[in-house]
């Protein structure tokens, strides 16, 4: 009965000892942006196709909505897909870069507050002893209030499969390399904590 | 009787002047097509047709607009050979100009002229692919108020390195390299604001070294239609 006390108290202690060491190896919860945790309401405006060179087809709307999926069900953000850029007219990638507010105010309907414009650098697909992806896109979300860019970023995305069943993968490269270029360009967009967290 | 044969007659006429109108419609349809065409370099959707060049055109020849770029950041990265690149685009520029035009030379214009041409300096990339905003058609009517015979030839390059190519040999994935050289060059017409000549080249998976054979040969395709009539 002794041994078995001791033998049971050694196991609670090392299990005790365990349980602090994995406690203490736990990162601290990073509070959130407030910049970030301030939005309310995302317009995605549609998206800008800044590509030089020939240009293969792609569905600007779908690229666009999955911008708003990815923004929405990835990052917890409330987002909407606006059909114009509103009293901008036609963006170029220049405007964007070099942003003054008043031209920041005319990005989306009126009524918008956070307005993100993403634009298509490049998208290709080619066949090499396979196929391959390559896509770019870049990304600017402005507080239209203060005129002010709240978040910039880059997001490039690669696909490829070797040999003949590569070959004949050629049709999704562009795709499959399109949606790795937006996962990586909405990382750095800290994730908004649950609802009831 | 009579009828049967006047409505074979009837139907000979009509036949005949349809094959007249086939022959004629077929004659004509390959001169609309090149009628259609500009010479040269067929203008973008939705850019402005090229425009005709005045007859005694003063071109200036902005100083090139360099960019160098990481494909993954939004960050201009900072090369050693810039002015090499330069020296070859400007090369480039004027051999494809040739006698075509005079070549002002930026160090002997006037203080004015050259104020007005830096003010389209930071906005030579826009420029660079025919696209001639309201602020780049206010800086060229500045310059045309001086010289309505002033026509600016703009560069853009820019060289993006990325992540290159890669081959996984236990899943067979591949990729392609991610780098690309562009090249874009524009004659704007001052006394129209309208582009006259434009060119381009893209080489995808390549970032072309000033040194490399590739870099020239790209430069003389990119000027290979120019012309200023």
């Amino acid at each position: 009965m002794k041994r078995v006390f001791k033998y049971g108290f050694a196991v609670l202690l090392f299990t005790g000892i365990c349980a602090v060491e994995c406690a203490a190896k736990k990162k601290p919860a990073t509070p959130p942006d407030p910049k970030f945790m301030a939005i309310r309401d995302i317009s995605v405006l549609p998206v800008v196709d800044a590509r030089a060179g020939k240009k293969a087809g792609v569905n600007m709307d779908r690229l666009q909505a999955s911008i708003v999926n990815a923004l929405y069900k990835g990052k917890r953000y409330p987002a909407s897909a606006a059909s114009t850029s509103g009293e901008a007219g036609q963006i170029a990638e220049e405007d964007l870069q070099s942003a003054l507010p008043a031209f920041v105010k005319k990005l989306g309907s009126p009524d918008a507050r956070w307005v993100m414009v993403v634009c298509l650098e490049d998208v290709i697909s080619k066949i090499t002893f396979g196929s391959t992806g390559n896509a770019e896109v870049s990304g600017y979300l402005f507080d239209k209030d203060s005129g002010a860019l709240v978040w910039s970023s880059k997001g490039v995305g690669q696909a490829g499969q070797g040999g003949l069943m590569g070959m004949t993968m050629k049709g999704m490269m562009k795709s499959e390399a399109l949606s790795s270029a937006v996962a990586n360009l909405l990382a750095s967009i800290p994730a908004r904590p649950k609802p009831g967290k | 009787m009579a009828t049967k044969a006047q409505w074979v007659i009837n139907m000979k006429i009509h036949s005949h002047t349809l094959s007249a109108v086939l022959v004629s419609v077929l004659a004509l349809t390959p001169a609309a097509k090149c009628a259609d065409r500009a010479p040269g370099q067929a203008p973008a959707a939705g850019q402005a047709a090229p425009q005709a060049a005045p007859a005694e055109m003063k071109l200036i020849l902005l100083k090139p607009s360099i960019r160098f770029e990481d494909v993954r950041s939004t960050f201009a990265v900072q090369p050693s050979d810039e002015a090499q690149y330069e020296d070859l685009l400007i090369n480039a520029a004027k051999r494809a100009v040739g006698s075509r035009a005079t070549v002002l030379d930026m160090d002997k214009l006037e203080p004015p002229v050259v104020e007005a041409c830096r003010q389209l300096d930071p906005l030579a990339s826009r420029l660079a692919r025919g696209d001639v905003n309201e602020e780049a058609a206010g800086d060229i009517a500045r310059l045309a108020a001086l010289d309505e015979g002033y026509a600016v030839l703009v560069q853009f390059f820019r060289l993006k390195t990325g992540p290159g190519r890669s081959w996984d040999p236990n899943t067979g994935a591949i990729t392609s390299s991610m780098a690309s050289t562009l090249m874009q060059a524009a004659l704007v017409s001052g006394k129209t604001g309208k582009v006259i000549w434009k060119g381009e080249r893209l080489v995808r998976n390549k970032a072309l070294k000033p040194t490399n054979a590739d870099f020239n040969k790209e430069l003389v395709l990119l000027y290979r239609d120019f012309d200023i009539k």
